[in-house]
């Protein structure tokens, strides 16, 4: 756990690199996909449900 | 089976000796609350010209105690009880000791380097400190001393490294930072129950855009176009995205991530977040001058620490302010641009330990499982970042305590969690000087640092602050500050 406390302090490797699993697309997707539309609803609804007084 | 291995694990990783360590800090700080001052004399660093009044105790219930004497205390109790938790982890505590004791003075002398007031001081604050000019880099600026320190003698003299290489735990001092900095958060969302409905909304809105559109963008760019391993790219999604140092550590807890990733990740956020404070305040205020609570926003949306953000926001109030006097005629009232950069950040804040909760899911059923491996419901348990409990327990309980308190008492709250967090700063501050300890910079070279300062920049400077700008725009265009009087 620690990075500490072995003598030679750790350094960051990197495992090898492989192209986005189907999960990671997924995550991408639907996060991106909801944050678009949630994005849309809350634009309508700071102007029709919850507006500012300009 | 012997004694050592026998002992529970809750009180046998520094991922829950981060949580107990956070708790108590947190709970001796809400004594307060029965009158009892029992971490007032915590050390607290002042901006300062005289050296002699840069520290100070956090309580004015110790006004007369020497800033020294207060830092001594700090400096013993804090040794206590890390010392403590080595012990029952099954440390060398004589080594631990011996090497806090080191790293602790070395990263003070920096934070207190950092507060230098030609070093530290904002444009707002330059009149009240009575100089002409200053570097603008904020208190926060002593986290980056500490990190420069760390790594020259982490790269130039390795046998310091060696003598203090027991103290040298980062993860530990960052994982207990943000379980107390749960409190804080808790303590910032319990003031703004009193705003007004539309900016609470508006900083949900900011969720939103960090976590949802942020973040599967920047994991975008890293993956497929830098190449990045997992490992890497989803905590420098959330430095990047979310905020920060927090967000960056919670992730590479979430998707075990080794320890060293999320801790190269912070060091970059916290480079950067300076970066940003020296650029976007007065870039708002040259073209965004007549709406102010956009540039205020846009702060929080796009400055990457909790300290850099705030700082952002009280400069787009000073610089806009006055800008607006003299090219609009018009006086706006002080502090509202502020809050909406402070407030759209809390929200922010407020949602990392269910986003780290969301991607330990992914990770243990998706991501790191083989094909054909079932995964049972106790491996989300056990991948869970278990200092993120500490970090939600703090935040709910000052809510839950804070709803049922009057004025008086949120006072006394108010001042409590004060004193926890001067611990925070703390662990922050020493946690910066560890990071740069243990980077090797030319392992970091060929490991990828430069691709992943390169990403940092790219995203940052690319989308992250145009998206920010834009949301804050669709958001807060056309509202102004009440004018004076």
């Amino acid at each position: 756990m620690s990075t500490a406390g072995k003598g030679q302090p750790q350094v960051p490797e990197e495992g090898q690199w492989f192209d986005l699993l189907p999960a990671e697309k997924k995550l991408i997707g639907w996060s991106l996909g909801l944050g678009v539309v949630l994005l849309g609803v809350l634009v309508w609804m700071s102007y029709y449900v919850i507006p500012i007084p300009h | 089976m012997s004694a050592k291995a026998a002992r529970p694990s809750l009180f046998k990783t520094e991922d829950w000796w981060a949580v107990w360590l956070g708790l108590f800090v947190f709970a001796l700080g809400l004594l307060k609350l029965g009158g009892m001052e029992v971490i007032g004399w915590a050390v607290k660093t002042n901006m300062w010209l005289d050296i002699s009044k840069a520290l100070s105790p956090v309580s004015a219930a110790y006004k007369g105690m020497p800033g020294i004497v207060s830092l001594l205390l700090t400096y013993l109790f804090l040794l206590v009880i890390t010392s403590i938790g080595i012990s029952v982890m099954g440390g060398n505590v004589s080594k631990y000791a011996l090497g806090f004791t080191v790293i602790f003075w070395i990263t003070y002398v920096c934070w207190m380097l950092g507060s230098y007031a030609y070093i530290a001081a904002t444009p707002d604050q330059l009149k009240k400190v009575g100089i002409g000019w200053s570097l603008h880099l904020t208190g926060e600026s002593g986290f980056i001393i500490a990190l420069v320190a760390g790594l020259l003698l982490g790269n130039f003299a390795p046998g310091f490294t060696k003598l203090v290489s027991e103290a040298v735990k980062p993860e530990w001092f960052i994982k207990t930072a943000i379980v107390i900095l749960g409190a804080t958060i808790g303590l910032k969302a319990l003031q703004s129950t009193g705003l007004a409905g539309q900016v609470l909304f508006r900083g949900f809105c900011a969720i939103i855009e960090a976590y949802l559109i942020y973040w599967p963008l920047v994991y975008l760019v890293a993956r497929k176009y830098f190449k990045f391993t997992p490992e890497w790219a989803a905590p420098l999604a959330s430095g990047i995205s979310i905020c920060g140092v927090s967000a960056a550590i919670a992730t590479g807890g979430a998707i075990k991530a080794r320890p060293i990733v999320p801790i190269i990740v912070s060091s970059l956020v916290i480079i950067f977040a300076v970066i940003e404070l020296i650029i976007l305040p007065f870039a708002a205020q040259t073209w965004l001058f007549h709406e102010p609570m956009v540039s205020g926003a846009w702060m929080g949306l796009a400055v990457k620490t909790d300290g850099a953000a705030a700082a952002s926001g009280a400069m787009v109030d000073a610089l806009i302010r006055g800008k607006a006097a003299t090219a609009l005629g018009v006086q706006w009232q002080e502090g509202w641009m502020l809050m909406a950069a402070t407030t759209v950040k809390v929200f922010i804040d407020i949602f990392i330990a269910i986003w780290a909760f969301i991607l330990s899911v992914i990770w243990a059923y998706k991501i790191d499982v083989r094909p054909g491996e079932r995964v049972g419901a106790s491996i989300i348990w056990e991948r869970f970042p278990k200092f993120i409990l500490g970090y939600a327990a703090t935040f709910v309980i000052v809510l839950l305590i804070g709803s049922g308190l009057s004025k008086e008492g949120l006072k006394l709250l108010n001042a409590g969690v004060g004193q926890a967090d001067a611990f925070r700063g703390i662990f922050f501050c020493l946690t910066f000087f560890t990071i740069g300890l243990v980077s090797n910079f030319k392992k970091l070279r060929e490991e990828g640092m430069g691709r992943l300062a390169l990403v940092y920049l790219i995203c940052l400077f690319g989308f992250i602050i145009w998206i920010g700008l834009g949301i804050s725009w669709v958001f807060f265009h056309g509202i102004t500050p009440p004018p004076v009087g």
